[in-house]
C-alpha cells in the first residue's frame, strides 16, 4: 500500500462485481439431494421387492414393495419441488445483490463526477481574480497607462497562478510517485514539524497559542512506522499549521500520540473556529476551503496533501468539527511491527 | 562557448508564441542572441544551419517533440548543451530526461531569471566536457578513498569497497557529482532532488548529507568530498571525472 505505482482509486466495486458474479451461480442443496438420493433408492428397493415376490422371505407383505416403492416417488417428488424452490430463492438472491451493486456503482460514478465539479468550480475561481486583474492591467497598458506599479502587480498574479500549478503539480504527482520508505519514528516526526513551524514564519503564532504536546514514553515511545520522513512530517507540519492558523491567541492546540493494536494514532486538536457541518467531508478535496475561512490565507492543497500521504502510507485520515467550538484530525498509520530497529541504509539496486 | 565579447547564441524551441516572443524577448535583453523555433522539426533545421551555443525548447510540440529532437541530435554526434522546459516530475522521470541526453531541465512555469542563469552555466561548458552523460563519476583521489559512482547500476563504491546508501542519499550523490564545480542551496538542492514543488522543509536535506559524509567517510573537519559553506549550502571539493 505504500509501495511505488499504486493509485489512490478504490477498487471496492471491482471486487464485489467478483463475489456478484459467484453469487449467481445455483449453490449447494444437500437436503434436497439426500432426499433425492433416498427417494430413488426408496423407488428402486420397492421394485425388487415386487420383482422377487416369488422368493418372497416370509413375513414380507405383497403390499410392502409397491409401499415402499411409492414412497419412495414421493420423496423424489419432494425433493424436486424442494430443488426448484431453492434455486429460484437463490436467483432472485441473487439479482437483487447485482441490482444492489449496480446502484452502488453508478452512485459512486455520480459521486466522482460531482467531486470533479465541484474541484472545477474551485479551479476556476481560483483563476478567475488574477485573470481579470491581469486583463485590466493589458487595458491599461495598451492606452499607454500603468507603469512600474502595474507591471508589479501583474507579476504577483503570475506568481498566484504559479503556485497554482505548482501545487496541483505536486499533488498528481504524490498520487503515483515512488516513495522511499524506512522505519520512522512518528514522535520524532512531530516534534520536528512542531519545529519547523516555530522558525519558518510561525513564529507569531506558536507561543501565543496554548500548544500541548503528550507522546508517550512509558511503558514505550510510539512504534515506528514504515514511512518517508520527508512527506510524513510534511503531514504534520500541515495539520498542526492548520490548528494555529484557526485558533486565536489564546487557545488551546492539543496533540497527542498513542499505540493502538499494531496502529500508531496521532490526534491534533484545536478550539478554534472549527468546520462548518457540511463542509467537514469536503475539506480534503484538493483547493477546498471552507467558508468561514475566507479572511485567512491558504492554498487549499494542505489537507488534500495530507490525504493522499497517508493513504499511500497505508493509513486513514479523519476529521470531527464543531463550527465555533473547535476540530480534531486524526491520522492513523499502521505500526511497523517488532522492536525499533536502527534505520540501516539499503543498497540502491533494486530501489526502481 | 563564452570567450570575452562573445554573446553566446541561443535557439529557443517552443510552438506557443506568446513564450517564444516574451521569453525571447527577455533573453535578448540579458544578453543573449536568440533565434526560435516552432517546433521540434524546425529546431532541428536551426541547430544544424545556426550552430548555437545552447538550445532551450520545449518538450510537448506537434510535428516533432523536445525528447525527439535532443535524440536525433545526440544520433548523430551533435552534443550542443539543451535545456528541456518540461513538466518533470519525479526522479525517474528527471533522471530519463538526462539520459536521454539532455543537459538540464526546467519545470514550467519558471522565473525568466532562472533560465538565463542556467542558459549562462551552460554555455561556460568547453567542448572538452561536452558529451553524452557520464555512466561513471568518480571524485578523487582522497585519502579515505575515491567515490566511485555507476549510475547503470545504481552502485556506489568507496575504493574498491562497495557502500550502501539510501535511495534519497544517492540522488543526491548523483546530482551534486554531476555539478561539482557550482555552490548549491539547500533550496536548490530540495527542488531538484527531491523534486517537490510543495513545501517540504531543507531540514530533509541535512540528514542525507550527513549520510553521504558518514558513509564515504568524508571528516566533517577537513572534508576531501563534500564541503558545508555556512550560510550558503554544499560544495563538491573532489576533484571529479566522468568514467
Amino acid at each position: 500500500m505504500a509501495e511505488g505505482s499504486n493509485t489512490m482509486h478504490d477498487d471496492a466495486s471491482g471486487t464485489a462485481r467478483g463475489r456478484a458474479a459467484g453469487a449467481g451461480r445455483p449453490g449447494r442443496s444437500w437436503g434436497a439431494h439426500v432426499a433425492a438420493v433416498l427417494g430413488c433408492a426408496g423407488v428402486a428397493a420397492g421394485v425388487w421387492l415386487w420383482l422377487s415376490r416369488p422368493g418372497a422371505w416370509v413375513g414380507v407383505e405383497l403390499a410392502t414393495g409397491p409401499a415402499v416403492a411409492g414412497l419412495g416417488v414421493v420423496l423424489v417428488l419432494l425433493a424436486t419441488v424442494g430443488r426448484t424452490a431453492i434455486l429460484r430463492r437463490r436467483a432472485a438472491l441473487a439479482r437483487e445483490r447485482a441490482a444492489a451493486l449496480a446502484a452502488a456503482t453508478l452512485a459512486a460514478e455520480e459521486e466522482a463526477r460531482a467531486a470533479r465539479r465541484r474541484f472545477l468550480r474551485r479551479l476556476d475561481h481560483e483563476l478567475k481574480n488574477p485573470v481579470t486583474a491581469l486583463k485590466a492591467l493589458a487595458a491599461q497598458g495598451a492606452e499607454g497607462l500603468g507603469g512600474y506599479r502595474a507591471w508589479a502587480t501583474a507579476g504577483i498574479q503570475a506568481q498566484r497562478m504559479a503556485r497554482l500549478v505548482g501545487d496541483l503539480r505536486g499533488l498528481a504527482e504524490l498520487e503515483v510517485s515512488q516513495l522511499d520508505l524506512e522505519p520512522v519514528r512518528v514522535d520524532e516526526v512531530v516534534t520536528e514539524a512542531l519545529d519547523d513551524l516555530a522558525e519558518a514564519g510561525h513564529e507569531a503564532l506558536l507561543p501565543q497559542r496554548d500548544v500541548r504536546v503528550y507522546l508517550p514514553v512509558a511503558p514505550w515511545p510510539l512504534p515506528e512506522v514504515n514511512g518517508d520522513p520527508d512527506l510524513l512530517r510534511l503531514v504534520f507540519h500541515n495539520v498542526i499549521g492548520n490548528a494555529l492558523k484557526y485558533t486565536a491567541p489564546g487557545e488551546r492546540v492539543e496533540i497527542t500520540g498513542v499505540e493502538d493494536a499494531q496502529r500508531v494514532i496521532v490526534e491534533v486538536a484545536d478550539t478554534g473556529r472549527g468546520i462548518p457541518e457540511e463542509e467537514a467531508e469536503l475539506v480534503f478535496e484538493e483547493l477546498a476551503r471552507a467558508r468561514n475561512v475566507a479572511d485567512l490565507p491558504g492554498s487549499g492543497v494542505g489537507l488534500a496533501l495530507v490525504k493522499v500521504i497517508v493513504q499511500r502510507h497505508g493509513g486513514e485520515v479523519s476529521l470531527r468539527s464543531r463550527e465555533g467550538r473547535g476540530t480534531s484530525v486524526r491520522i492513523s498509520l499502521p505500526a511497523r511491527g517488532g522492536e525499533r530497529a536502527e534505520p540501516a541504509p539499503r543498497t540502491t539496486g533494486d530501489a526502481r | 562557448m563564452s570567450r570575452p565579447g562573445h554573446r553566446a547564441s541561443v535557439l529557443l524551441v517552443d510552438d506557443d508564441e506568446a513564450v517564444r516572443e516574451t521569453v525571447g524577448a527577455y533573453l535578448s535583453r540579458a544578453g543573449f542572441a536568440v533565434s526560435t523555433a516552432a517546433d521540434g522539426a524546425q529546431g532541428l533545421l536551426a541547430v544544424q544551419t545556426q550552430r548555437p551555443d545552447v538550445v532551450v525548447t520545449d518538450v510537448l510540440m506537434p510535428v516533432m517533440d523536445g525528447r525527439e529532437l535532443v535524440r536525433r541530435l545526440r544520433e548523430r554526434g551533435d552534443w550542443v548543451p539543451v535545456i528541456l522546459l518540461t513538466q518533470v516530475g519525479e526522479a525517474a522521470e528527471r533522471s530519463a530526461a538526462l539520459d536521454e541526453g539532455a543537459d538540464d531541465y526546467l519545470n514550467k512555469p519558471f522565473d525568466p531569471q532562472e533560465l538565463a542563469s542556467r542558459i549562462r552555466a551552460l554555455a561556460r561548458r568547453t567542448a572538452a566536457t561536452r558529451g553524452a552523460p557520464a555512466d561513471v563519476l568518480v571524485a578523487g583521489p582522497r585519502a579515505s578513498g575515491a567515490v566511485r559512482l555507476e549510475r547503470i547500476g545504481r552502485r556506489v563504491f568507496l575504493g574498491e569497497r562497495e557502500v550502501a546508501l539510501t535511495p534519497k542519499a544517492f540522488a543526491l550523490l548523483e546530482y551534486l557529482l554531476g555539478y561539482p564545480e557550482e555552490l548549491h542551496s539547500r533550496e536548490r538542492l530540495l527542488e531538484r532532488v527531491w523534486g517537490f514543488e510543495i513545501a517540504v522543509s531543507t531540514r530533509a536535506v541535512d540528514p542525507r548529507v550527513a549520510e553521504l559524509g558518514r558513509v564515504l567517510e568524508d571528516d566533517p573537519a577537513e572534508p576531501t568530498l563534500l564541503k558545508t559553506v555556512p550560510g550558503g549550502g554544499y560544495r563538491v571539493v573532489a576533484e571529479v571525472r566522468r568514467g
